[in-house]
């Protein structure tokens, strides 16, 4: 038995009969931040959603703490602590900031107003406008609105699908502190990211994919000062 | 039941199979091969109907114009009157398209469904166009010197029959052609079909167009058969829907579903007819047409649930792609 | 004219009932609801059975209210009727749409479905009450005479009041309730919603209690200013999607006022038109909204 919050173990999936992922493991300790990288096609995301049960594999297990959680649907996902935040269409754009966090917080049985503050200290910015439309705001606003959205469960596991996608260069900077900082409250954290250097540079390990399988693993360190890593997948990237 | 009582009801019967026959053939077109969703049969239904008794008869004279009024009376052979339905109700399929096609599905159901009321309503309460309420009577039958009177059904149907086969002959012809391709194409997947060039709009406006002509040519062959029509014989229930169950029974995207279909709801409909008529007590026959509909509708919602592709099932398709 | 305007207003608000029925259908479930009319004229009879037999016969007494041509007995049939056609619209749902729904049909198919359905309820309430006109009263409540030579009967009055009552109601549920706010979130986006973790089974279940046991209103509410027929929704089927159309499709706000509209434009025609060619009216407008402003007031340009 591994100590591993989430072990990924020989999964394929894909859309429909188009197989994307081959025979793909990998796996999250508790309070790490593992970073996807690799090229266009590699399958990070669909990676992200086999786990989230967005996509159901056609072989392998994915287990969660204790738990088999393979193909298991997110309103179940979302009881057992895993949170996930998509590449797009991530915030209910005519709900008030406010509301979309409460939307987070749909399956808590419990009042949620301590953890809303947590978040709201958490991203200072969305408390002044916690009456706005979520449509309204920029691009790195809606990413934070994304993000706190899915830290309304306090989960201990947050899938994050290219958290910096589309932003300009100074909010991929603020997103990224976000980031460490939600990580040191103690969630772990899988993320995708294109953002390949910046993203390797904060965290602690990371796998590089293509064409549906892991090529590389390593310390975020070492895959970043690795050659060959370098040449192939870092090249060209900020 | 005597022999010759059998058999003029199966002949009636059969007419109005086939006549059933091209309205679902018609339909096919639309929706079967091109996903059209039109709800507002009853408006070509009625056009065609219409249009074919305004030409067919004299306008009224003497004493009959004090209980007529009409907008034309062409005095026209039956050959003109059944291609002037087919070319109106091309014409209102134009306008009911040209403003509806690009956008969504729905609302093309919805303004079919406009139009056939509206239709529905102009000629209830303008009695200058076809007489109102009253509706035509006496329209003309062709060839009627060719039989006696008493066969004279199983000549109509033989021109029912012909059109039936014409018209299937014409749509398995068209379909198979590049033109039908791509009607298949927008079909199965209307932006894989933008995307190779084709004008999804303009194939979409003629597939809707040419199923109207069939639908036209339908209630023209109808008028002509009952001799009399007037507003309240294109009801939605009678001449929308139970069209729609024809198909969908019989098999959508499939000409020989749609025939079947259309023989065997109309079968279910008459033979059930006779079967309220003579068992059922007063208070529930008074019922009985509505327990008919009744009927239709839980078949058509038991077909989409059991067995949606119908009977007969969609025919292999042609080709999934473009060339 | 001023007549006419009030009166299409009255109109309007019961249209407005329906519309938002079948805006929030259309919103939340993504779903061309074509039964949707035919819901209101259960309402009706519904309660055209409670107060007219029922309720009598149970010995329950009317309550007379006022200058109203009905009193508490009816606005209690009323309110049961809400409820039943709630659960007349679960069970359907439950029965035939939901089947569809996992076997991920498409809306197309289910929205003959939903036509079925409308044939299926016409043709139960032709069986059971026949095709002549019916109404809740005999009695005639003589109209107010208003300055500008309007005349309104209280019971106009009434459906104006009581309507606006319902759409504030609808509105605080949306806006201050977990679950209103679930349902305006799955109508935004409904992948994220189940990402959430959102019940959508539950949202699913209290849209069509919502728009159902407003179109059971809308019925009730045009029975008690008219008569009672079969095919009455059905007729209102086009003011009903002309409404959400102008509104535009998901936005409850869009068609109130949508509905508004096109009861006033349905009124004021008929100074130039015979009265029956309101649908007709209403069609024109939906035409003329589709090559025009096909988005609709409120709605999304998606």
């Amino acid at each position: 038995m591994t100590t591993a919050l989430l072990d990924v173990r020989h999964v394929s999936s894909g859309y429909g009969e188009m197989v994307i992922l081959h025979d793909v493991s990998m796996h999250v300790e508790p309070g790490e931040i593992v970073t996807l990288i690799g090229p266009n096609g590699a399958g990070k995301s669909t990676l992200l959603k086999t786990i989230f049960g967005l996509l159901t594999p056609t072989a392998g297990h994915i287990r969660f703490q204790d738990t088999d959680i393979t193909g298991m649907k997110p309103p179940l996902l979302v009881r057992q602590g895993i949170s996930y935040v998509p590449q797009v269409d991530n915030v209910f754009p005519s709900l008030t900031v406010q509301e979309n966090l409460e939307m987070g917080a749909f399956v808590r049985e419990d009042a949620y107003t301590d953890r809303l503050e947590e978040i709201f200290t958490l991203f200072p910015a969305l408390r002044l406008k916690r009456k706005q439309r979520a449509g309204a705001l920029s691009g790195g606003e809606r990413q934070m609105v994304a993000m706190g959205r899915a830290l309304m469960l306090d989960p201990t596991l947050l899938l994050l699908d290219e958290p910096s996608a589309g932003l300009a260069p100074r909010m991929v900077g603020l997103v990224l502190e976000k980031i460490i900082e939600i990580n040191r409250t103690g969630v772990a954290l899988l993320m995708v990211e294109q953002n390949a250097r910046q993203a390797l540079k904060l965290s602690h390990r990371g796998y590089v994919m293509a064409s549906g399988q892991v090529r590389f693993e390593g310390q975020g360190q070492h895959l970043l000062e690795d050659e060959e890593v370098g040449r192939l997948y870092l090249g060209g990237r900020r | 039941m005597d022999v010759s009582g059998l058999l003029s009801y199966l002949v009636s019967l059969a007419i109005m199979g086939g006549i059933y026959a091209i309205f679902a053939l018609g339909l096919n077109v639309q929706w079967g091969y091109t996903g059209l969703f039109n709800i507002g049969i009853a408006g070509f239904f009625a056009v065609g109907a219409y249009t074919s008794a305004l030409i067919t008869t004299p306008m009224p004279e003497g004493v009959y114009a004090t209980y007529v009024e009409q907008l034309i009376g062409l005095n026209l052979p039956f050959a003109f009157g059944l291609f002037g339905a087919m070319v109106v109700s091309a014409v209102l399929a134009l306008i009911v398209g040209i403003p509806t096609l690009r956008l969504r599905e729905d609302y093309l159901a919805i303004a079919t469904i406009g139009i056939a009321e509206s239709i529905r309503l102009i000629f209830n309460n303008e009695r200058w166009l076809a007489n109102g309420p009253r509706g035509l009577t006496g329209l003309p039958q062709p060839l009627r010197a060719w039989v006696e009177p008493q066969h004279y059904n199983y000549l109509y149907l033989a021109i029912v029959l012909i059109a039936v086969v014409a018209v299937y002959w014409a749509i398995e012809r068209g379909i198979r052609s590049p033109w039908g391709r791509v009607l298949r194409a927008i079909r199965e997947d209307e932006t894989a079909a933008a995307m190779n060039g084709k004008n999804v709009f303009a194939f979409k406006l003629q597939a809707l167009v040419l199923g109207a002509a069939i639908m036209g040519l339908g209630g023209a062959l109808y008028a002509h058969y009952v001799r009399a029509i007037s507003p309240d014989a294109f009801t939605p229930l009678f001449a929308t829907f139970l069209v729609w169950v024809m198909l969908m029974l019989g098999g959508s995207g499939n000409n020989r579903g749609a025939i079947v279909g259309a023989f065997l709801v109309w079968g279910i409909w008459t033979g059930s007819t006779f079967a309220t008529d003579q068992i059922l007590p007063p208070f529930w026959a008074s019922r009985a047409p509505y327990l008919r509909f009744l009927l239709v509708g839980l078949i058509l919602e038991a077909i989409i649930l059991l067995r949606p592709q119908g009977i007969l099932g969609e025919e292999r398709l042609v080709s999934k792609l473009l060339e | 004219m001023t007549e006419l305007l009030v009166y299409g207003i009255v109109l309007g608000s019961i249209i407005a009932l329906g519309a938002i029925g079948l805006t929030l259908l259309y919103g939340i479930l993504r779903f061309a609801h074509f039964a949707h009319g035919d819901l209101m004229t259960f309402g009706a009879y519904v309660v055209l059975f409670l107060h007219s037999e029922l309720l009598p016969w149970l010995g329950i007494p009317e309550l007379r209210l006022g200058a109203l041509s009905f009193g508490g007995r009816m606005l209690g049939a009323l309110v049961i009727s809400m409820a039943v056609t709630a659960g007349l619209a679960l069970l359907i749902d439950r029965l035939l749409y939901e089947p569809l729904r996992t076997r991920k049909s498409s809306p197309v198919i289910l929205a003959i479905a939903s036509l079925g359905m409308a044939f299926i309820l016409r043709s139960l309430i032709y069986i059971v009450w026949g095709p002549q006109f019916l109404f809740y009263t005999q009695e005639l409540r003589p109209a107010w005479e208003l300055p500008l030579e309007v005349r309104l009967r209280p019971d106009q009055l009434f459906i104006l009041v009581l309507a606006l009552v319902l759409v504030a109601l609808l509105y605080l549920f949306l806006q201050h309730t977990t679950l209103g706010k679930a349902m305006r979130a799955t109508a935004d986006n409904p992948q994220l919603a189940w990402v959430c973790g959102i019940d959508t089974r539950r949202v699913t279940a209290w849209t069509w209690v919502l728009g159902a046991a407003l179109a059971a209103a809308a019925g009730v509410l045009y029975g008690i200013d008219a008569q009672l027929r079969p095919d009455m929704g059905w007729s209102f089927l086009l003011p009903l999607f002309a409404a959400v159309i102008l509104g535009g499709i998901g936005s409850p706000v869009g068609a109130l006022v949508g509905g508004i509209i096109l009861g006033v434009v349905q009124q004021v025609s008929t100074a130039f038109l015979l009265p029956t060619y309101k649908p007709a009216v209403a069609f024109v407008v939906l035409i003329i909204l589709l090559l025009v402003r096909p988005h609709g007031l409120f709605g999304r340009t998606t």
